[in-house]
């Protein structure tokens, strides 16, 4: 049990010590650190907050604002799994520090236990994003007991158990299937993607539909009391102040802990050895020995390194396949608007309007999310000292990073764009500026983000995910870029009836790019005040 | 050919590297040796560039390291104790990265490859990935990668730590053939015997002074370059 205490405390210590105790932070200071982190979750805890509220306000017009507990803690539990399935099996395959354990004298199940727990934390945090609103609004409109209270209160602790044995099993299969491949990575990046997309489906489909219809029988869905017992148990446990529903939902949780913990260990050296002894593939073709320009060779390795993560590929990715995914979203909403019987052509006209502009202003600020940039300086790790000793200038390796960047998001954006105006009358101008547009938004957040990266970089990571889950620069670097992208959007539409709806959307769209453009100026003068400076201190 | 001028680091308030000046010219192997966290690799990093320093004047050539970085790069090449080389690349890619960076033409670097790959027995497993590469593998790799451009001053942090015997002769040679045409190399070692028998020159540093400087054969005079080192870690 020790060994399990010691393991652990090592893994925390590396979270936490990054952020508080580093030289970075002593630099920062400890009290900007907090203020800093403090900042960033009230943004976070704001949205969901008015998510949440808005949905326990319909439920609670039907009398059935207690079942805000169980949509809280549904839409907690997909969100943290799609973030959590693919970080948590690079916490247990493929870590630097797979070998110097595997030599020591500890029982299996505890290194995979202190990695469990090094994880958990992550999933708490993500979960404590939904799950304190929910049980906060459920109050609110709800009876307040302290059985009640207490219940919820013990109950945070233990709802994370489910996403960790979700994502666990998750990885523990993929990785299995995939370790003893030629092309793991690869093979290993769709399997993720089919997944998370299957997790975005069924969100879309159950999670964050109408609340009030999925309890409109006045009862938990059967579903989800077969699948996600845990939610069904804390549900009743809290509205009937039940401690018999109490325990079930503990012992269902530690269920989870303990079946999670069992499928890792079961396979974890297994799947470790099959991945040291990598199957080479080794062409046939002849050693080239072609010349390139600098800037092409730092592309080149850029994408390689990309490619070669399924960490990173996935992080950056998600973001772009869903731009698709809304635009064809967007287009069957206008759609149904258009051959809806009951809706006259004026307002049609209107409405239609009103979604060109905001499709354009939504997929602005959708494909600023998870740039590759921010956290490309991240992924360099200890290799950043190559880059470093090389005879190549800070705006070369700057260059090819945002320039690999805008050439893996545009493409979505673009396949987007097409697809959305499939659905909508042709419109000349709108259409050209629409391709304009994510030019310079994406060019703006792409060199944010790698601006942001440079100050928050995270260089000695034991996994991958560490680099690009666990890092403040992700976070800095997702919410700035929300925040860019969210005002032109809370102006359209605060201000559409008023202002926006008797002038053509070409206009409002000249105005995006506008403010784009503005905060491109701003991320290049950053960049050319600081970014030199700030890559000189990496080491 | 590496002029180091009263070089000082400062990791907040531990001094690592200690006014350290000394002189590597053109033709000369100086072997760096100190204690573990005496300040080697700092000094080595400093003079590569990959980190910066409080106080000093390093020079590659006569280049400022602090002022031109990117000419003075261009003249030299560094080769950590521990290369952390990108897995996702296969050994060729790195090389032709390396190669490209360094604008080395097409058929100059076909012949280094070629040459240095397999002296040192990696060629044939230059196709491969270098996520499959062993340690030692990897070595040889990021040293064939340190000889591509010849150098002028080549930088090496423990060289010969991986190497199995064969390529170890045969870098020692390659080092020798490097200096006779007019480069140098500045190197840190705890192998005290092999860097006796081939370096010209040796450096001694402890606690982040330098404590002595100079010909190997007038530093260490009748004694082993080991005893030498002991009787100075001990004063």
């Amino acid at each position: 049990m020790s060994n399990l205490f010691d393991l652990t405390k090592i893994y925390l210590k590396q979270i936490f010590s990054r952020y508080l105790y580093g030289e970075k932070a002593k630099r920062r200071g400890l009290l900007k650190t907090i203020l800093l982190l403090i900042f960033i979750v009230a943004v976070i805890e704001y949205s969901i907050s008015t998510m949440i509220y808005t949905t326990a306000e319909q439920l609670n017009k039907v009398n059935l604002s207690q079942f805000i507990i169980v949509y809280g803690l549904i839409v907690s539990a997909l969100f943290s799994i799609f973030i959590m399935a693919y970080e948590m099996p690079a916490h247990f395959y493929n870590a630097k520090d797979y070998e110097n354990l595997a030599s020591l004298p500890i029982n299996t199940w505890v290194v995979v236990s202190a990695k469990f727990l090094s994880g958990f934390l992550t999933a708490l945090l993500y979960s404590l994003l939904f799950t304190l609103p929910t049980f906060v609004i459920y109050f609110v409109f709800n009876s307040i007991t302290f059985g009640g209270v207490v219940y919820a209160i013990l109950s945070l602790i233990f709802i994370p158990m489910f996403v960790m044995f979700v994502s666990c099993v998750i990885g523990f299969i993929i990785n299995i299937i995939t370790s003893k491949m030629k092309n793991k990575t690869v093979v290993n990046t769709i399997f993720m993607f089919l997944f998370l997309a299957g997790i975005f489906a069924l969100s879309f489909s159950g999670g964050s539909g109408d609340g009030a219809l999925m309890f409109s029988n006045g009862q938990v869905p059967l579903t989800i009391k077969i699948l996600t017992p845990y939610i069904y148990f804390i549900f009743n446990a809290i509205y009937l102040n039940s401690f018999l529903y109490f325990v079930f939902f503990v012992l269902v949780n530690l269920a989870y802990l303990v079946l999670a913990i069992f499928v890792v260990t079961l396979t974890y050296k297994k799947i470790n050895s099959n991945m040291l002894i990598s199957k080479v593939k080794i062409s046939k073709k002849p050693i080239s020995f072609n010349t390139e320009s600098v800037p092409k060779t730092l592309l080149k390795k850029e994408s390689k390194s990309f490619f070669g993560s399924t960490v990173w590929s996935i992080n950056a990715l998600i973001g772009p396949i869903m731009v698709v995914v809304f635009s064809i979203i967007f287009g069957i909403v206008v759609l149904n608007l258009k051959n809806d019987p009951n809706i006259s052509s004026a307002d049609f006209n209107v409405s239609l309007k009103m979604f060109m502009g905001m499709y354009i202003a939504f997929i602005s600020m959708f494909s600023g999310l998870n740039v590759t940039t921010c956290v490309s300086i991240s992924m360099e790790g200890q290799k950043i000292q190559i880059l470093k000793q090389l005879p190549i200038s800070f705006s070369q390796v700057a260059f090819s990073k945002i320039l690999f960047s805008c050439l893996i998001e545009l493409p979505f954006v673009y396949v987007a764009n097409i697809i959305f105006l499939c659905f909508i009358p042709f419109n000349w101008a709108y259409a050209l500026l629409i391709f304009v547009c994510p030019i310079v938004s994406v060019m703006a957040f792409s060199i944010l983000g790698l601006l942001i990266n440079l100050k928050y970089p995270k260089l000695d990571w034991n996994s991958e995910a560490e680099a690009v889950k666990q890092s403040v620069s992700v976070f800095v670097s997702l919410f700035s870029d929300m925040f860019i992208g969210a005002i032109p959007l809370a102006i359209f539409g605060s201000l559409f009836v008023t202002f926006f709806a008797s002038l053509p959307v070409a206009y409002f769209v000249l105005m995006l790019i506008a403010w784009f453009v503005l905060w491109l100026v701003v991320a290049i003068v950053l960049m050319r005040c600081y970014g030199k400076k700030l890559y000189k201190k990496l080491s | 050919m590496l002029e180091i001028k009263n070089l000082t680091k400062k990791y907040d308030s531990k001094v690592a590297v200690d006014n350290l000046s000394l002189k590597v010219e053109a033709g000369q192997i100086c072997a760096f040796i100190g204690h573990n966290g005496a300040g080697k690799t700092t000094t080595l990093k400093a003079i590569a560039g990959i980190i910066e320093f409080d106080e000093g004047e390093i020079l590659v050539d006569g280049i400022n390291i602090a002022s031109s970085p990117i000419e003075a790069k261009q003249k030299m090449a560094y080769l950590p104790d521990n290369p952390d080389l990108y897995e996702h690349l296969k050994g060729i890619d790195y090389l032709n990265f390396i190669a490209n960076v360094y604008k080395v033409g097409k058929e100059d670097r076909q012949k280094s490859i070629e040459e240095y790959a397999k002296r040192l027995e990696i060629y044939n497993n230059l196709k491969a990935p270098i996520s499959s590469y062993s340690h030692g593998m990897k070595q040889k790799l990021a040293l064939v990668s340190a000889l591509i451009h010849k150098p002028k001053l080549l930088l090496l942090d423990e060289p010969f730590v991986g190497l199995d015997p064969i390529s170890s002769h045969e870098f020692k040679e390659i080092m020798n053939e490097f200096v006779k045409n007019g480069s140098a190399i500045f190197y840190s070692t705890h192998v005290l015997e092999v860097a006796e028998k081939i370096c010209t020159h040796v450096a001694i540093i402890k606690q982040g002074k330098l404590i002595t400087h100079g010909e190997m054969k007038k530093v260490r005079g009748l004694k082993s370059l080991e005893s030498l080192f002991l009787e100075l870690e001990n004063e």
